[in-house]
């Protein structure tokens, strides 16, 4: 019994505070109160991170591709330059290559490469390979430039590659090189390139497949 | 414009989305929401919280408010859910040490007396702050507001056994708690 009286004592009722009209009325009555709000937010956040992860996984796929690609580059150029491994197509037309490789692949070679071929003397084509890596087609244009072998490898991707970046008409872009073979990666709008060659010197002669003029000079384009 | 009036007519006014009739309904019962809102948080900001909590929920929900129960069982399960949904925070213990001065300082007042009085305060509100939510719910609801069981039993949504059942059990246990304090006093409750 005395806890009853204790407790009637204790917890007796108060008056509210005179502020307790202006919080509320701070808080634009009526609005709409939910218990299930935080309910909303948990869905919108769980969403939010889900699409983060997503993203975020995408790209790093995207961005992992680069050096699969040039260890992929370096392989085709090893076999290339001994000659233990051969070409889907044998080619010197540039405009057979890139019809065969966007059928194949889904690539465009949007590469001046009706530039290369024997009239230009120091670029040759050789043909081209499609290979299939992780479920990606990745088109290989092999050539040779100033009497190297060098090997272009195209891909569809909607990311660029990682490493160390650029910025220029290839957007991003990273220098590396093998033990054999100088790489040049890079994107050019859906599509990454990694190109290796076997002058490890210089990149120049890689890099005039399309950056050469009818005159034999290098240009930027 | 509703100055005065029935609990019904307000209500309909507050459902017509007057301003005065909101303001009405809440002087009538904020004394009500805000001391259920204390005594079960046990720290006035939290009640303060807990108390606009249920008014903002009142005047988004009255709408839907069709008079099947009455509106006082109504708005006691408003509060009791904002009471419930209010994550616990930490009991203050400044209040007591400021009440322990003040009796120190009380001139002509018998001093061990004052602290005893004070010390049971305290181990009460300390008691009942200490049982679970749902348990605290129901003592502040018959002892703060002085509800019958039946009253209870409609707003928790239980039968009457069940309220007499539960509130013998946090009987038995504020007792067990608040025995050894009993006892050091001589048994007489100052």
């Amino acid at each position: 019994m005395w806890l009853e009286t204790e407790l009637v004592h204790q917890l007796a009722p108060v008056t509210a505070p005179g502020c307790l009209w202006n919080r509320i009325q701070e808080q634009e009555v009526p609005r709409h109160s939910s218990s299930f709000r935080p309910a909303w937010w948990l869905v919108l956040a769980g969403l939010l991170m889900t699409v983060c992860g997503v993203i975020g996984w995408h790209i790093s796929r995207a961005s992992d591709r680069a050096p699969d690609m040039e260890k992929l580059a370096q392989r085709e150029l090893k076999g290339l330059a001994s000659g233990s491994i051969g070409l889907n197509l044998y080619s010197e037309n540039a405009t057979k290559i890139r019809t065969w490789v966007k059928t194949k692949a889904n690539v465009d070679i949007d590469v001046p490469i009706e530039r290369s071929g024997p009239m230009h003397g120091s670029v040759q084509l050789l043909g081209a390979s499609l290979i299939r890596q992780h479920g990606l087609a990745i088109a290989s244009v092999a050539y040779r430039a100033d009497n190297q072998v060098a090997t272009l490898l195209v891909a569809r991707t909607p990311s660029a590659s990682s490493g160390n970046t650029g910025i220029s008409k290839h957007l991003s872009w990273r220098i590396g090189s093998g033990k054999s073979a100088r790489l040049f990666s890079w994107s050019m709008g859906d599509q990454v390139y990694t190109l290796a060659s076997s002058d490890t010197s210089t990149p120049r002669g890689a890099c005039i497949l399309c950056h050469l003029d009818a005159h034999g000079q290098t240009i930027l384009n | 414009m509703v100055l005065e009036g029935s609990e019904q007519g307000l209500i309909e006014g507050c459902q017509r989305g007057e301003r005065e009739a909101f303001r009405v309904l809440f002087e009538r019962h904020k004394d009500k929401v805000y001391s259920i809102a204390l005594r079960y948080a046990g720290d006035g900001t939290v009640a303060m919280d807990i108390a606009q909590e249920t008014f903002l929920r009142l005047f988004s929900r009255i709408r839907s408010f069709r008079g099947d129960s009455s509106f006082e069982s109504w708005l006691y399960r408003l509060v009791v859910n904002s009471c419930l949904d209010h994550k616990r925070k930490a009991r203050r213990l400044m209040p007591l040490v400021d009440e322990l001065l003040d009796i120190l300082q009380a001139p002509g007042a018998s001093a061990m007396e004052d602290i005893m009085r004070s010390e049971l305060n305290s181990r009460v509100r300390l008691a009942v702050g200490a049982l679970p939510a749902k348990q605290r719910i129901l003592i502040v609801l018959r002892y703060t507001q002085g509800l019958s069981y039946d009253q209870i039993a409609e707003i928790l949504g239980c039968s009457n056994g069940t309220v007499a059942s539960r509130l013998n059990r946090v009987h038995k246990v504020l007792e067990r708690r608040l025995s050894s304090l009993v006892e050091s006093t001589g048994g007489n409750r100052v």
